[in-house]
């Protein structure tokens, strides 16, 4: 069982705190945000394996929220949740950076399934970032 | 008050049959029967000119000929006379009686002839055949004729009428011959009756009245009721020229007339059309043109009728098409509409079934050994089930409003809160979509609208149109004001967005069908123009004010229900 970290971002209040205790029996650390805003406040003061955002929400929808999100910090791996998918939605999600978008309601384990492959995908992208970073103090010092 | 209801057939489409039948009636009877009249007054009037043409001309053709013939006949009687004297019997010593059977002769020739007498030097009449018996020797030396025929190179003299010794009109005619030393003069009277009498027998004399004057317009023969000789006439023709026509005019009291001169005597024939008289009574209708153009009146009458039916039966049968198509288009901009709102609908309806997968999750997570904690306080059973319940019946409150609003059946006009169904529009169809769009809705209601006449789901449509169409001019959120007030009597719905508004050009086309801005698959371009049609049907009117940047109002007119 993973201990990984991940944010909810939903406007559904009810849908993410069942969503965040079902995350939580397992294993998982659920946070939850109800609004873009609130979602950025809190990816910039905790570290998280994976945010599950909610496509369309009132104020800033779900595709701001996501390029907010990168600009952010380019690693962060995001899972876009919709009520509605269209092809074009998608395409753009996925332009922007997003790691996937799944379709509500989705199953849990799948979701599950997703965080811990944004997880892999997170550590994967810092220990490249932290070779690099090696690679790169080593050719300077001419090591 | 307009009734809505006006929208189906039955005895509005009889009255529409009928208003349509004589308005198409007078357009063509206008069309038609305008030129018609005028040509036909034109044609009347010049039918007339070339009538008065051709009788003055024949009036002075008979005018002429006329005179020609008297003229002719004048100098017979003059031949006449002249022939006694070239008589072998005739002498100066010719007696009473043998002058007598000259006068026979003469009567036998013109029975014009009264009397015959021979006049001696001086004047002196020396021998008469006649009616008169004179008591007193007679002398014509003081006569103006005796005087004229003295001079010089005169042989013949015709005196206008006069009175004369016997004191009764007459004319006397004379001719002198020179045998030897001293002239003899033969004179006779000529009657005026037989002489008028004459005038009645030449040519055309049924046509026309013929009467005789002298130069100062005394009357001297007249054939029918012209007046009697001596007397005044009413005309007096020019001395030049010697033939001619004169217009008589209504302020004269004088019909028109003809006149020839005569070449044996100062006198002028004048002929007066027999028929101007009676002519001018007969009614102007009876005419030959007139009766003409009523035939061609009646001939284009018929035509009009005849096509006036036609063009109305067309015209019904186009409507009624029309009429259909229209139908069609609605339902099919409904139709359309409802798929523009499936995305919508489809998030509307995937939250609610998201929380039930995940409140179903929750309990087969506590059922699940593998997840259960011992320290975990006992799931609430009927906490997530009542989540579940009240999921369940969103769900089937958005499948019902939308079920409501595609349902093609009979247009149901009642009497309906206008602002129910705003609110059903902004907070139920499109409540979702309004607020993820990051749209603010403002409402401004006047209570004091009571009931309006309409059929709610085809209201709706409009209003989730035009809702719709302003979430689409305001890709980046925005306001959308939704304002009610009375105006003119009528319920006016206004809905204003913040959005990038419209050019003049595209304010032209808005309610066009097929018109669009959207993207290709995002827009139909039937929304306004069915909106449009709707309002219309419902008696009311549709209006919108926009300018590029400044947003764009659609204002909707409805008409109240009786309170």
């Amino acid at each position: 069982m993973s201990d990984h970290r991940v944010l909810l971002v939903d406007d559904e209040e009810e849908f993410v705190a069942v969503l965040a205790e079902r995350l939580g029996a397992r294993g998982l650390q659920a946070d939850t945000a109800a609004t873009g805003p609130a979602a950025l406040v809190k990816a910039g003061e905790t570290r998280y394996d994976a945010i599950l955002l909610d496509m369309a929400m009132p104020g800033m929808d779900g595709i701001e929220t996501l390029e907010r999100l990168l600009d952010l910090n380019p690693d962060l791996q995001v899972i876009l949740l919709t009520g509605r998918a269209t092809l074009e939605q998608a395409a753009t999600a996925i332009k922007l950076g997003a790691l996937d978008l799944l379709e509500k309601p989705a199953d849990i384990d799948t979701l599950v399934q997703k965080i811990e492959d944004a997880a892999t995908r997170r550590w994967s992208l810092e220990d490249r970032r932290i070779e690099e970073k090696v690679a790169d103090i080593i050719r300077k010092k001419g090591w | 008050m307009p009734e809505s209801s006006e929208k189906g057939p039955g005895s509005t489409g009889e009255q529409r049959s009928r208003e349509l039948f004589w308005q198409t009636l007078g357009r063509l009877v206008l069309l038609y029967f305008v030129p018609l009249i005028l040509l036909a007054v034109f044609f009347q009037l010049q039918y007339r000119n070339v009538q008065r043409d051709s009788l003055r001309a024949h009036l002075q053709g008979l005018a002429e000929h006329q005179a020609r013939t008297f003229d002719l006949f004048l100098r017979e009687r003059l031949v006449n006379l002249g022939n006694i004297l070239g008589d072998p019997r005739f002498g100066a010593d010719t007696t009473w009686r043998d002058l007598s059977s000259f006068l026979d002769e003469l009567r036998r020739a013109s029975d014009a002839f009264v009397d015959l007498g021979v006049v001696g030097t001086g004047g002196a009449l020396v021998a008469y055949a006649g009616p008169v018996r004179y008591t007193a020797p007679v002398s014509y030396g003081e006569e103006p004729w005796f005087r004229e025929l003295s001079a010089p190179g005169t042989t013949s003299v015709i005196t206008a009428i006069y009175l004369g010794f016997r004191d009764k009109p007459h004319f006397t005619i004379a001719v002198r011959r020179d045998q030897g030393p001293s002239p003899v003069i033969l004179r006779a009277a000529l009657s005026p009756e037989r002489l008028s009498e004459y005038l009645t027998t030449l040519e055309g004399a049924t046509e026309v009245k013929a009467a005789v004057v002298n130069g100062t317009g005394v009357l001297q023969l007249s054939a029918s009721r012209m007046g009697e000789p001596l007397e005044a006439s009413l005309f007096t023709p020019p001395a030049t020229p010697r033939r001619g026509f004169v217009a008589g005019g209504r302020d004269s009291g004088r019909p028109d007339y003809a006149y020839a001169w005569l070449t044996e005597t100062p006198w002028a024939l004048v002929v007066v059309d027999a028929r101007s008289e009676a002519d001018a009574a007969v009614p102007v209708v009876l005419s030959r043109p007139l009766l003409a153009s009523l035939g061609v009146f009646l001939f284009v009458g018929v035509v009009i009728l005849v096509r006036t039916r036609q063009v109305v039966g067309r015209q019904l049968a186009v409507e009624q098409h029309e009429a259909e198509l229209s139908g069609q288009l609605v339902h099919a901009a409904k139709l359309a509409s409802v798929g523009e709102l499936a995305s919508g609908i489809a998030h509307e309806i995937n939250n609610p079934l998201a929380v039930i997968a995940e409140e179903v999750g929750v309990l087969k997570d506590s059922l699940d050994p593998e997840l259960a904690d011992e320290d975990d306080e006992p799931v609430d059973l009927a906490e997530h089930l009542d989540a579940i319940h009240d999921a369940v019946f969103r769900c089937r409150d958005i499948t019902r409003k939308l079920l409501t609003f595609v349902r093609h059946g009979e247009v149901k006009v009642q009497i309906h809160d206008v602002h129910d169904i705003l609110d059903e529009v902004l907070d139920v169809l499109l409540g979702n979509e309004l607020a993820i769009s990051n749209v603010l809705v403002e409402r401004s209601y006047d209570r004091g609208i009571t009931g309006i006449l309409t059929d709610r789901n085809q209201l709706a449509q409009v209003f989730v149109n035009l809702v719709k169409n302003a979430l689409d001019a305001m890709p980046g959120g925005g306001r959308l004001r939704v304002t009610t007030h009375l105006e003119d009597g009528q319920a006016a719905i206004s809905i204003k967005d913040s959005g990038c508004g419209m050019s003049p050009e595209q304010l032209e086309k808005i309610f066009m069908p097929f018109y669009t801005t959207k993207d290709p698959g995002r827009g139909t371009g039937l929304g306004l123009s069915v909106s449009y049609t709707i309002i219309r049907d419902f008696g009311g009117a549709f209006y919108v004010v926009s300018a590029p940047g400044k947003g764009s109002t659609f204002t909707v007119k409805l008409p109240l229900a009786a309170a």
